[in-house]
């Protein structure tokens, strides 16, 4: 990689994220395209204890935040409800595989015969102040999470080597990160260094009443077959050592409530977004059905019944 | 593929495939060839079907034995449209004819008999079946040839009919009048006797916990939401009381059931009985009753809360039961209709109409207005209670007297039990304390997916318990360890838990090793070449992209000037650093048993030809950059496994590691199933995204405590190879002919293995196996 490019390099603008090619780099544009990233509606968010003011506090405190829990569990809500809270616009990464360094920081692109440089999405964070979150962080390698290191710790930069520019943060500038440790591989697990830089806020599924709530909220339920559809999802959780070690997200509880909504019989509906989502072992989803039907339907209309034992 | 079994060769004396007509009486001869071209035409047999035609003429090579004529008549006679499918499986082709060569060897009329079986109702109409009844004739075979034939006679009939514990029952009722009478044995399995008939109706509709169990504990966890265990009630042995009706107990955190439920003339109401009383004493656990204390024999019982006399229990018990069919309801509406169902059909039953009236009364879902005042008083004083102290609590005397006042009977004797509700009552005491967790059916699947995957998992859910070893053999080398595992028994169809001990060791490297022989270097230095450019570049870039991470400034120097001549050039000056690494992990094993010290056609010794074939892999793995463990394995019955280390996965290829693979001589048997288990393992604690074993085994599985006429190793071997694919991790044989397809269909699945005529080749074939399989 040649080094010819002077650390003064002009800046220019990112992209937009509708890949809008850069204009000029003026404060005023990079505060626009920091603007587009601004959620426009509140989120509906239900809370589940006192995960606001810890991340209110940690916002505040300028530390990052680390969010921990299963699949579905509204991780990546909260952290649209706070931003939104917080009046800050949010830049989202989703991790994967393939992600590299420059993925997150940024690119020389050449354009209108000139090699410009383009921020990454966390650059762009660093440099206007905003929420950069980093969805599902374990399933990025480990030297492209290094990239976040300086930034949260006690200097709160970041080197950018390509121009050899130095970024001090914003003071609106925060990470978060969220991750499942349920994965419990060894591959996948989170690195010391990079975990306890992090104040960490675990999420679990929520208790019957507030998974309800926010049934009833999403998918617009009365509170009484809410509360069921919570029910059947506290009892599907108790399958642990079945097979079913993730338990079941919210997400789906909520995906079988508009199943409802939409007019499906509840039984129908949690078959589609419940059993056969979770298993294809036939008598994992028969015990589902079971636990559906005791719960949103009749035993007794049992096609279970009639069904010759696998 | 060029490793597949050679076609039997044609015989120029008679017909072809290896069959002399002339070996035929020759009064049959016509009807033989005409048979045989007629299969042949049928393409049923041929040169496309190696496996079922080698079993085929396996089995019409035996007409030397002119006696034999009239058996092979008959199979050929057996291969009817109707039993055709039989040859698209040929591994339960080979054992439909090996067992009726085997009853034909002892006596050749039964052979015969045995294949008009076949051809007249056949044995049945899936795979399982046949199966099933192969496995209970051979069973019967062991007590007496013709006890299994009767069997066979009718076993269509019984699959038809039964499920397949069912079936198990029905030859177990057939072995005992056997050893009665063994004429009226033969009868009962051909089904000539009425108690026969009546058996078979009985457990035709039968549902037999055996059947449902996983489903139960399942549900039985779901809804209790803590561990509750399910077990069938024969581990309480004799300590239930007679007569009070009792169906399900639950004493110290195990339900116990009963093992079969023959309660309706419909099947699927037996099963419903079953849920029912899973859905009974999961409440009754979150409800705080009775069952949710403990042993009675060692806590309190009922009587103790309830006070003295008959009534005052019997308060208790109308109380309680109210209250938690009341819970049931409330919790799960849909169980309601259910419980309605099995308390009419409890009251109607012979005993329910026996029982008092109050009973009846007191656990119906609302008051149909009949409810004496007494035990309405009762009921409503109680139902709010929130465990059975408080309700205990409750039972006030102007209760009791308002109870025997409109329900004098209530003092007289204490209630029964109602069949799906937890009976508090049934222990005779006083009682030594019974073994029963041991036979307990664990809520839990037999085997979790957790072999050695979390370190989280107890040790009875498969993580193999590392335990030291008495004796170390060898004081220099690292001590041995035993790992604990289980073993699947077809039979039994469970696991015999910690069944097999495997010992893990290194051996002494063998410094007087010859070099490897030249012929096997230049092999090696081939193949190491042809990895190396294989080898993904972990640091290469890729260029010429239209979007990437950097500009390529050369590229885009050359893209400025051709812009200058071409309107339109190609803009391809980025570049990515190339993320795709190779990240996999491979166990190589290989078989060490006795029989590998044999010499091959080729000259060199079975075991020889797989170290070569190991070290040139290895080789080849050292460029490609490949994590590989290369293991060996042997055994001398199920408690002496031994798991040889050559190569671990952080080792190097080197002089001590072939030295390592020198030092051993072949030996013992081959047991393949812990072999794979622990190999799995080791693999369960890589870092790799994928992870592969190969295994080279010479012979079949055979060890101490195998029966020879099963399949039994074979089921191991691919519970195993299920236990290792959970895991993430593929299994992949490579065997000689001493396994058929047959044998190696069972073991792995289709596709996932290879024969070799000749181990000669290994050593060449190998590299060129691993490269399809993984590159
Ligand atoms: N506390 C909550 N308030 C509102 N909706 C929620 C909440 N928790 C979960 N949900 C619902 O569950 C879905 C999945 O949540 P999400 O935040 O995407 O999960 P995660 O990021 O943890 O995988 C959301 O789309 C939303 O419908
Ligand atoms: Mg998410």
């Amino acid at each position: 990689m040649p080094e010819t490019t002077p650390t003064t390099a002009p800046h220019h603008a990112a992209s937009a994220p509708d890949g809008a090619p850069p204009t000029a780099g003026t404060p005023e544009a990079a505060a626009a395209r920091l603007d587009a990233f601004r959620l426009r509606q509140a989120p509906t968010y239900i809370p589940q204890g006192e995960e606001e003011a810890v991340f209110a506090a940690a916002f505040s405190a300028r530390l990052p935040v680390l969010l921990k829990g299963p699949t579905g569990c509204g991780k990546t809500r909260f952290v649209e409800h706070m931003a939104y809270r917080l009046g800050l616009p949010l830049i989202t990464v989703a991790c994967h595989e393939d992600l590299t360094a420059a993925d997150l920081v940024g690119r020389f692109v050449f354009r209108d015969n000139e090699t410009l440089w383009q921020d990454g999405p966390l650059t762009v964070a660093v440099r206007g102040g905003g929420l950069c979150y980093l969805d599902e962080i374990v399933e990025a390698r480990k030297d492209t999470t290094v990239v976040i290191h300086s930034l949260t710790d006690d200097r709160r930069m970041l080197a950018i080597d390509k121009t050899g520019e130095v970024i001090q943060a914003h003071p609106r500038f925060m990470v978060v990160l969220s991750y499942n440790p349920g994965y419990q591989s060894l591959v996948k697990d989170l690195k010391h260094s990079t975990r306890q830089r992090f104040v960490s806020l675990q999420f679990d599924h929520p208790a019957v009443p507030v998974e309800a709530r926010i049934i009833a909220a999403e998918a617009g339920l009365t509170a009484a077959d809410s509360h069921r559809l919570a029910e059947v999802g506290a009892r599907l959780r108790e399958l642990r050592g079945f097979g079913l070690e993730e338990g079941v997200s919210t997400r789906l509880l909520v995906y079988a409530g508009r199943l409802m909504r939409a007019g499906l019989a509840p039984v129908e509906a949690c078959r589609a977004a419940l059993s056969q989502t979770l298993t294809d072992d036939a008598a994992m989803a028969e015990t589902i059905d079971d636990i559906v039907r005791l719960h949103v339907g009749d035993l007794m209309d049992d096609h279970g019944h009639g069904r010759a034992d696998a | 593929m060029t490793t597949a079994m050679a076609a039997p060769t044609p015989d120029h004396g008679g017909l072809s495939h290896g069959f002399a007509l002339d070996q035929v009486g020759w009064a049959h001869r016509d009807l033989f060839e005409r048979a045989i071209g007629d299969l042949m035409a049928r393409g049923l047999i041929g040169p496309e079907r190696r496996e079922v035609t080698a079993t085929f003429f396996g089995l019409l090579r035996q007409a030397d034995r002119g006696s034999w004529d009239h058996v092979l008549r008959r199979f050929l006679g057996a291969l009817t449209p109707r039993n055709e499918w039989l040859l698209e499986v040929p591994a339960l082709f080979a054992d439909v004819v090996g067992l009726g060569r085997d009853l034909a060897a002892r006596r050749p009329h039964r052979g015969g008999r045995f294949f008009a079986i076949l051809a007249e109702k056949g044995l049945g109409e899936t795979p399982a079946q046949v199966r099933l009844a192969l496995d209970q004739a051979r069973r019967l075979c062991g007590l007496d040839d013709d006890l299994a034939l009767a069997f066979l006679e009718g076993s269509a009939e019984l699959s038809r009919r039964l499920q397949p514990g069912a079936i198990e029952a029905f030859v177990d009722a057939g072995v005992a009048a056997y050893g009665r009478q063994p004429q009226s044995g033969r009868a009962f399995l051909e089904g000539r006797l009425e108690s026969a008939a009546a058996l078979l109706a009985a457990l035709s509709r039968e549902c037999r916990l055996q059947d449902r169990r996983s489903a139960l504990a399942a549900l039985l966890q779901a809804l209790a939401g803590s561990r509750l265990e399910l077990a069938p009630r024969t581990a309480l042995g004799g300590l239930l009381l007679e007569g009070r009706g009792t169906g399900s107990v639950c004493l110290d955190g195990v339900l116990y059931l009963p093992e079969s439920v023959c309660r309706s003339e419909h099947r699927h109401e037996n099963r419903a009985w079953y849920t029912l009383a899973v859905v009974c004493a999961a409440a009754a656990w979150r409800l705080g009753a009775f069952c949710r204390l403990g042993d009675p024999r060692r806590g309190p019982r009922l009587g103790d809360l309830a006070g003295p006399g008959n009534l005052r229990l019997n308060a208790l018990i109308l109380a309680e039961g109210s209250r938690l069919l009341a819970g049931v309801r409330r919790l799960w509406p849909g169980a309601r209709g259910l419980l309605r169902a099995g308390l009419a059909g409890e009251w109607q039953s012979p005993a329910g109409a026996a029982r008092p009236e109050v009973l009846w009364q007191a656990l119906a879902e609302d008051d149909p207005g009949g409810r004496p005042d007494g035990l309405r008083r009762l009921l409503a004083a109680t139902a709010d209670a929130a465990t059975v102290f408080e309700t205990a609590a409750r039972l006030e005397d102007g209760l009791i007297e308002a109870l025997r006042r409109d329900c004098p009977d209530l003092a007289d004797a204490v209630l029964p039990a109602v069949s799906f509700i937890p009976d508090d009552l049934a222990l005779a005491e006083p009682a030594p304390r019974p073994d029963a967790r041991r036979s307990v059916i664990t809520a839990a699947p037999p085997r979790p997916d957790a072999v050695g995957a979390g370190s989280t998992a107890p040790v009875e859910a498969g993580q193999p318990e590392a335990l030291p070893a008495e004796a170390a053999e060898d004081d220099d080398a690292a001590p041995p360890t035993a790992f604990v595992y289980d073993e699947w028994s077809q039979d039994d169809q469970d696991y015999r838990r910690g069944h097999c001990l495997v010992f893990e060791s290194i051996p002494e490297p063998l410094e007087t090793a010859p070099a490897p022989p030249p012929e096997l270097a230049v092999e090696a230095r081939r193949v190491r070449a042809a990895f190396e450019r294989l080898r993904p570049e972990a640091l290469r870039r890729e260029r010429f992209l239209c979007d990437g991470d950097a500009i390529d400034h050369d590229r885009l120097l050359r893209a400025l000037v051709e812009r200058r001549i071409d309107p339109s050039p190609r803009f391809d000056i980025y570049e990515k650093p190339r993320v795709n690494r190779r990240d996999l992990a491979v166990a190589l094993l290989l078989d060490l048993s006795g029989s590998t010290g044999e010499a091959t056609a080729a000259g060199p010794r079975r075991l020889d030809l797989e170290r070569q074939a190991a070290a040139v892999l290895a080789e080849g793995l050292d460029a490609l950059g490949d994590r590989l463990l290369m293991g060996g394995f042997r055994s001398r019955g199920p408690r002496d496994c031994a798991f040889v280390v050559f190569k671990g996965f952080d080792e190097p290829w080197s002089t001590l590691t072939w030295q390592r693979l020198q030092a051993v001589q072949p030996g013992d048997s081959t047991r393949i199933g812990p072999a794979l288990r622990h190999a799995g393992w080791r693999l369960g604690q890589t870092a790799c995204r994928q992870r592969l074993i190969l295994m080279i085994t010479d012979g079949k599985p055979m060890d101490v405590g195998y029966e020879p006429a099963t399949h039994q190793a074979h089921h191991d071997v691919r519970k195993a190879c299920e236990e290792n694919a959970r895991l993430g991790i593929r299994t992949f044989a490579i065997s000689t002919e001493a396994n058929s397809a047959a044998d190696l269909e069972i073991m792995v699945s289709t596709p996932r293995f290879v024969i070799l005529p000749e181990l000669r080749d290994l050593p060449r074939l190998l590299p060129r196996l691993y490269g399809r399989l993984t590159l």
